[in-house]
């Protein structure tokens, strides 16, 4: 990892999202989560004020801000002993972290902003999310909520039925 | 939403994590989820089941089976919205759905399928997964050793060797194909003395591998119809916890001297030369924690079951438990208790293997 040069502050990784709004952590908190900033500091140059600044223009404000709550959280809970207690605090804390009132397409945003840094711990968090609220639907209802067109044809989902006749398709 | 192919990977990504009833269900979504679902990428990138036999030593216990089946996939033992992690447990599979569980015995098995027989010359294919069964044909001949053979990477179909009379340095054997439906027989040449060859085999690549005790594998070719036998030289000596296994296509051997487990991976094999790498080694105190004096729980016991087919983990057998060591993070990395009746019960033999479209279309 570089130096610091001599007789600086703390390092910040600085999240902008759509509209300019600026979403700071420091520099130890995004090494935990983000491959992205883990390969960047190989290469990366620190000038001026201090800061490594990462657009995320297209994505709104409040996934970006939730990206960055991730990385606080996760940095945090790495400095802390491994226990079952720890795990079962953590996935208490993933259970609020994605609560009812995230929707399908603050989840989408969230993972957008995630890859954007490659956050492979947020990633796997949404992706068992969204794994989860689309196991027991059926596929019409994956087609309605996810907007695609059923361009199999009867022979073909016969093909498929008879190939997995040990479930109801 | 999911489109391109940013989208695709992505969507991978959800699909792996899904059970596999649903994920073979969303293979009607579309002409897209359909070929995604039933193509290489994903199924490489699934996790991977694990199962194994049980052997139950001691009294018969009414209404059980000597030897039974346990099974551990994430996906089905995953609560909503919450991942198993660390340890799990694994519960002998429930074989009431087969009509001839409770008067066949498993004779064999091999990623995901089980071989059942039952005097005089009753066999029957099973899939746990899949709750599925096929009977087969009587072989003309009585068999002294079958042997199950399928891979669910490569194709619906398996194989059912039956041993039907030693020769001196080979065998008669019965080839059941569940392709053609069919019994054929043929006589193989092991290339070495029969007396040498052990019962310690495993199926990769199209291909069964055989240990002998003179310290050689013996390739039997399951591809062609001449079944070719290949003899390799092995690095160590094969003692009765000598295993061979496979690791992204390469042949793996592990070998113990009772305190040290060596790994090791064939480099090239050519005619009798055979090159061989010492890979990894590992005792027991890389799998016991040690006190502060430096003193290990020394009376654990661990014996190697299989290699995992795509990454540096190996498998290991302790009395109740499977444990799962990682050889380059030098670490326990997953444990699974597995059976349910631990006293007494020993492992076998274990598999591991994807849910791919195979598995789930064989014995359609």
């Amino acid at each position: 990892m570089a130096a610091a040069p001599s007789g600086s502050r703390t390092r910040m990784v600085t999240l902008i999202s759509k509209g300019g709004r600026n979403f700071k952590m420091p520099e130890a908190v995004a090494l935990v989560s983000s491959r992205s900033c883990r390969e960047a500091l190989d290469y990366i140059e620190y000038r001026g004020n201090n800061t490594m600044m990462i657009k995320l223009l297209d994505i709104d404000p409040k996934p970006v801000s939730m990206l960055v709550n991730f990385c606080n959280h996760m940095a945090a809970a790495a400095t802390s002993a491994a226990s079952d207690d720890a795990a079962q605090r953590m996935r208490e804390w993933e259970e609020r972290f994605l609560g009812d009132d995230v929707d399908q397409a603050l989840l989408y945003d969230l993972l957008s902003a995630a890859i954007s840094i490659q956050a492979d711990g947020l990633i796997d968090l949404v992706c068992k999310r969204v794994a989860h609220m689309i196991k027991g639907k059926t596929p019409q209802e994956i087609r309605t909520i996810l907007g695609i067109q059923d361009d199999l044809t009867p022979d073909q989902r016969d093909e498929i039925r008879t190939d997995n006749s040990w479930i109801d398709i | 939403m999911m489109d391109g192919e940013l989208g695709e990977d992505l969507l991978t990504e959800v699909l792996v994590r899904l059970p596999h009833k649903s994920l073979a269900r969303f293979q009607c979504v579309s002409t897209t989820w359909r070929a995604l679902i039933s193509g290489d990428y994903l199924r490489r990138r699934l996790p991977l089941i694990t199962s194994g036999v049980l052997f139950h030593d001691g009294p018969p216990r009414p209404g059980k089976q000597a030897y039974t089946y346990a099974c551990a996939s994430p996906s089905s033992s995953a609560q909503d919205g919450v991942e198993d992690r660390g340890g799990s447990g694994v519960e002998e599979a429930d074989m009431g759905f087969f009509p001839c569980h409770a008067t066949s015995s498993i004779i064999d098995g091999c990623n995901g399928l089980l071989l059942y027989y039952a005097a005089p010359a009753a066999f029957h294919v099973v899939n746990p997964t899949t709750r599925r069964w096929a009977a087969l044909p009587a072989p003309r001949q009585r068999t002294l050793l079958s042997v199950l053979a399928f891979d669910p990477c490569a194709s619906p179909h398996y194989k059912v060797v039956c041993f039907a009379r030693w020769l001196p340095r080979g065998a008669c054997v019965e080839v059941f194909d569940s392709e053609s439906g069919a019994w054929r027989e043929r006589e193989l040449d092991f290339g070495i003395d029969t007396d040498a060859m052990s019962a310690t085999m495993h199926c990769s690549g199209a291909a069964i591998h055989v240990l002998a005790y003179s310290g050689h594998v013996v390739r039997i070719d399951l591809a062609g119809t001449g079944m070719a036998c290949a003899v390799t030289a092995l690095p160590a000596p094969v003692s009765y916890r000598a295993r061979a296994g496979h690791c992204r296509g390469r042949l793996r051997y592990a070998s113990s001297d009772g305190a040290r487990l060596s790994l090791w991976e064939l480099r090239d094999a050519e005619g009798s030369q055979s090159q061989w790498a010492l890979k990894h080694e590992l005792g027991v105190r890389d799998l016991v924690s040690c006190d502060a004096s430096g003193t290990c729980q020394s009376n654990k016991t661990f014996l190697f079951m299989a290699f995992h087919p795509e990454k540096e983990v190996v498998y290991l057998w302790t009395p109740g438990k499977l444990v799962a060591f990682d050889l380059e993070q030098r670490r326990v990395v997953g444990e699974s208790v597995f059976g349910s009746d631990r006293e007494g019960a020993q492992l076998i033999q274990i598999w591991l293997f994807p849910f791919s479209r195979h598995l789930a279309s064989c014995l359609a």
